[in-house]
């Protein structure tokens, strides 16, 4: 009686003191608060007891994302709205350098051309040699030699599983996974183990769906996301009834993916995103992705 | 006889004397004996006889002299404040103040005019919407984080506790932003020109930030740094002469220097 008296007193107390903490400026005070000796006496204790007595079954899944490449087309208001104010820049702007060469060249052709030219009154001796048309010319003509890579490439925007399509937009990475009796395409996700942090589990849910040389940077410790289902009343144990799954933001740094992935891969822009998810999981997704 | 015998004798004797004086070194050039002309004693001065000159008491106390009013001097031109550096890019250059540049305004028809205004304000209000759009997504964003954290904190209190924890390997974070073509796979970029620095102050700042010495154009003032680093940079082992420093720095502090080549 005494026991579980005193350990519902120390979560409750700890629960207390972190509610309090939170709200303190900064999670460096929750860290330096809950280190109190109510704390010391059962660490891994309350833990266990807390995962003992909880009926939900945690997991981690991971959000990578691959950030656009090249900037998105203009829509037409933004392409109408850009001429205008080139347009009026030009009109409010000083005679450039480059202009008032052109100006003078065309000058001196129109002077060369009249009847009454004297040419030993013009010509000099550091007369340009290259007229400034021939300067933009050879402008041009360097541009032209300057082959970019293409923006759009249609083949490579239809197939799906490539890192590489639809470059404008930022994609998510979708995995098939075994859930329960069937196979269903999600956030990749991994059951979370003792000893180890959500973060962790997220990331060992990356590595298992994943290439090696695939390199990400998770977005901090905390989730961005949670997702709790009910399992069917077939599958339900005494100790899970449900599983809750939490989300963890990470962004895809570049390189090159070296080796095929282990699972069946997709990078889906946020609008076809609701083909493969299902609605309810659907729902709390697309809170936090953001198509910005 | 006998005295003019004597008078040798004592003549020979005498020279001898003189001699072995003269070769102990005890000649006194004061003793004016017949037998020493001044030609003699200007032969036997200091350095062949290898004596110590005598310093004189002035001496030490000129050089000090010397060189408290040269720090004097240094110290009223150091008080002097050190001139701003001008911000370049608050002065407006002559050649946008030339007329010549002026361009002629076009007159707009009243159709361009009005097209004008209204595709202002349906930009204005298309960005409104733009930003609107952005603040709810981050909104739901926040809540979607807000939610997950609760359910965490009643699940395990060591999990929510190691989720609240700041990453410290997360910042600096850097990403390459879109471009408006995507990279070529194995490009080779060429070699451009970079100037850095152009103008006179900007080389100036450069180096002073970077503690090098700074060649003074003619007509500016030399400020304080500078003239430091200009003198420690003149310290070289041993003892330079003092009429050399002072020609030195009374070089350094005149009003126009000078160009000579580096």
């Amino acid at each position: 009686m005494a026991a579980p008296c005193r350990k519902m007193a120390s979560r409750s107390f700890s629960r207390l003191l972190c509610y309090f903490s939170s709200t303190a400026v900064g999670s460096g005070a929750c860290r330096r608060f809950s280190v109190t000796p109510i704390d010391r006496a059962t660490p891994l204790g309350s833990t266990a007891a807390d995962r003992a007595t909880s009926p939900w079954s945690l997991m981690a899944a991971v959000c990578l994302q691959r950030l656009p490449v090249i900037s998105a087309d203009c829509s037409p208001i933004e392409q109408r709205f850009k001429q205008m104010l080139q347009q009026m820049e030009l009109e409010k702007s000083l005679v450039s350098d480059h202009e008032l060469r052109l100006l003078e060249d065309a000058e001196k052709m129109s002077r060369r051309q009249a009847a009454d030219y004297d040419s030993d009154e013009e010509d000099r001796g550091d007369q340009e040699i290259m007229m400034t048309q021939d300067l933009e010319d050879t402008w041009e003509q360097r541009l032209k030699n300057f082959h970019p890579a293409p923006r759009v490439r249609a083949d490579v925007d239809e197939d799906l599983s490539s890192a590489q399509r639809c470059l404008a937009d930022s994609l998510v990475l979708l995995a098939e996974q075994q859930v329960g009796a069937e196979k269903l395409w999600l956030l990749p996700q991994a059951a979370w183990q003792e000893g180890e942090t959500l973060r962790q589990t997220a990331e060992r849910a990356l590595d298992s769906v994943t290439a090696a040389g695939v390199k990400a940077t998770f977005l901090g410790n905390a989730p961005c996301g949670v997702y709790k289902y009910k399992l069917p009343k077939a599958a339900r144990t005494e100790g899970s009834v449900g599983r809750k799954v939490f989300f963890f933001k990470a962004i895809l740094a570049d390189g090159a993916p070296g080796s095929a992935p282990t699972a069946p891969l997709l990078w889906v822009k946020k609008s076809e995103l609701q083909e493969y998810l299902k609605p309810a999981y659907m729902t709390k997704v697309d809170r936090f992705i953001l198509n910005l | 006889m006998s005295s003019v015998v004597s008078r040798c004798i004592f003549g020979v004797l005498s020279r001898q004397a003189a001699t072995s004086r003269l070769f102990l070194g005890e000649c006194n050039p004061a003793v004016q004996s017949p037998w020493f002309s001044p030609v003699a004693t200007l032969k036997t001065s200091a350095p062949l006889r290898a004596e110590p000159k005598k310093k004189k008491k002035v001496d030490p106390r000129r050089e000090l002299m010397v060189r408290e009013r040269l720090k004097k001097k240094l110290k009223k031109l150091e008080r002097v404040p050190p001139e701003f550096i001008p911000i370049e890019d608050f002065i407006t250059p002559a050649k946008c103040l030339d007329e010549t540049r002026v361009r002629i305004p076009p007159t707009l028809s009243f159709e361009e005019s009005e097209s004008r205004a209204l595709l202002l304000k349906e930009w204005s209000r298309y960005k409104q919407e733009q930003h609107m759009a952005e603040v709810e997504a981050i909104e739901l964003a926040l809540e979607a984080q807000k939610e997950a954290l609760e359910e965490l904190k009643m699940e395990s209190e060591e999990l929510y506790r190691a989720a609240l924890t700041p990453d410290p390997l997360l910042l600096p974070f850097t990403h390459e932003g879109p471009a408006y073509t995507p990279p070529i796979p194995n490009y080779d970029a060429p070699d451009g020109k970079a100037i850095v620095g152009s103008s006179q102050h900007g080389h100036r700042v450069a180096a002073v930030l970077s503690g090098e010495a700074v060649r003074k154009a003619p007509g500016h003032r030399i400020k304080r740094m500078e003239t430091q680093q200009y003198l420690s940079l003149q310290k070289k082992p041993g003892k330079q002469p003092v009429a050399l420093q002072t020609f030195r720095i009374l070089r350094l502090h005149r009003w126009q220097l000078p160009t000579h080549s580096d």
